[in-house]
């Protein structure tokens, strides 16, 4: 009998990314914590954040991988714990990564890539200024975006806003402006 | 009051400047076109239809400042057209876009750098208050608090034909505003705009 209720059949994933999936199954070995496909096409790897420079290392040179462009740093506050994504391409063999990497909720470090993928370095100076995320071994890991002095991570999820100073000295008390007609 | 010379004909006298100002005994003066005001209505009038703004965009409403000075809508037919690239050579600031804490203590120096007379106008919601990002971690909440804004135009973002509303207002505001009029030139430090972001946000 048929099901009523037609579940969406997930795409197979790639031969090709299979492939790929195989060799870093190969290599890191008990250190892959976990391996998946998103999509069909995106091959997503988690490592331990100490295994990250090898693990990056290896992505990149293997000449089964080619993993030469990283598009993308993000951190991710997953309140548990703070989370890092590495979004790689390999243009010469048409691969598609994320590799994540978890750390402490609340004094996230992690190694640098930068020495690997130079476009790693305003990337993860971005993830310092909004996360806090210190990247150990970055050249320059200062705010990027946000005014030089600014106090806090504004996207992490227990941000305050700081108490405001209204026009004409008036102040603002948390959670709304106040009205003087009131 | 009008003045007839002996043919008959009239010349019109502005009527902006105060009528007791003006001398009596050039009142009666039977020449033809001869205007008569003050010297506050005659530099008001010249300086309300000549306000060079500073070319200076923020965001989207700078899109449609640049379409109000595009032909279609032509901010040159009120003297608006000349935006100037140096703040010394310019009389308005049109904060067009939102405002950032980083860009704060910048906007405050070019308005700095402004000779006098100058004026501002607050174009879109950003500007005015903050509009779509209040409360956020990292904008002006209303340019006000950095610059004395002469005349606020709201929208997000305003069309060219609100701008072009906006001048016009900025032109009734010139046009009373006393010739020697006192310049509030004090405001927040470029050190206190920085402050801002260091009164510092907590964690929960």
């Amino acid at each position: 009998m048929r099901p009523l209720i037609s579940v969406a059949r997930r795409p197979t994933p790639d031969s090709r990314l299979v492939a790929a999936a195989e060799i870093v199954r190969g290599h890191l070995g008990p250190r892959l914590l976990s391996i998946s496909y998103q999509a069909g096409d995106i091959l997503c790897l988690e490592v331990d954040r100490s295994d990250l420079l090898a693990t990056a290392t290896f992505l990149r040179d293997a000449p089964e991988l080619r993993f030469d462009f990283l598009s993308c740093v993000s951190g991710v506050d997953m309140v548990s714990h703070m989370l890092v994504v590495y979004h790689l391409h390999s243009l010469s063999n048409r691969l598609t990564a994320q590799l994540k990497v978890k750390a402490d909720a609340r004094e996230p470090v992690v190694d640098s890539v930068s020495a690997i993928w130079p476009t790693a370095n305003w990337h993860e100076r971005e993830a310092f200024d909004m996360l806090g995320i210190q990247f150990n071994g970055h050249p320059n890991l200062e705010r990027l975006l946000l005014v030089e002095g600014f106090v806090g991570y504004p996207l992490r999820r227990n941000y305050q806003l700081p108490r405001r100073r209204w026009p004409h000295g008036r102040m603002v008390e948390e959670g709304g402006p106040v009205d003087e007609r009131s | 009051m009008d003045i007839a010379d002996e043919q008959g004909h009239e010349t019109p006298v502005l009527r902006q400047g105060r009528p007791s100002q003006l001398p009596s005994v050039l009142e009666k003066l039977p020449l033809p076109n001869v205007v008569l005001a003050t010297t506050e209505t005659v530099l008001n009038w010249a300086r309300s239809r000549s306000t060079w703004p500073l070319t200076y965009g923020l965001a989207c409403c700078a899109i449609e400042m640049m379409a109000t000075g595009m032909p279609q809508h032509d901010m040159g037919r009120f003297g608006v057209e000349l935006f100037r690239p140096s703040p010394r050579q310019a009389d308005l600031m049109i904060v067009s876009g939102t405002v950032s804490l980083k860009m704060g203590p910048r906007l405050r120096r070019l308005w700095e750098q402004m000779a006098v007379p100058k004026w501002v106008i607050a174009m879109g919601d950003c500007a005015t208050s903050g509009g779509e990002f209040w409360d956020s971690y990292h904008t002006v909440q209303g340019v006000d608090t950095i610059v004395p804004v002469d005349v606020y135009v709201p929208g997000c973002p305003p069309r060219p034909e609100a701008l072009l509303d906006g001048v016009m207002r900025l032109r009734e505001k010139i046009q009373k505003a006393g010739f020697y009029r006192p310049v509030e030139l004090d405001g927040p430090s470029v050190e206190a705009i920085m402050g801002l972001a260091e009164e510092g946000g907590g964690e929960s």
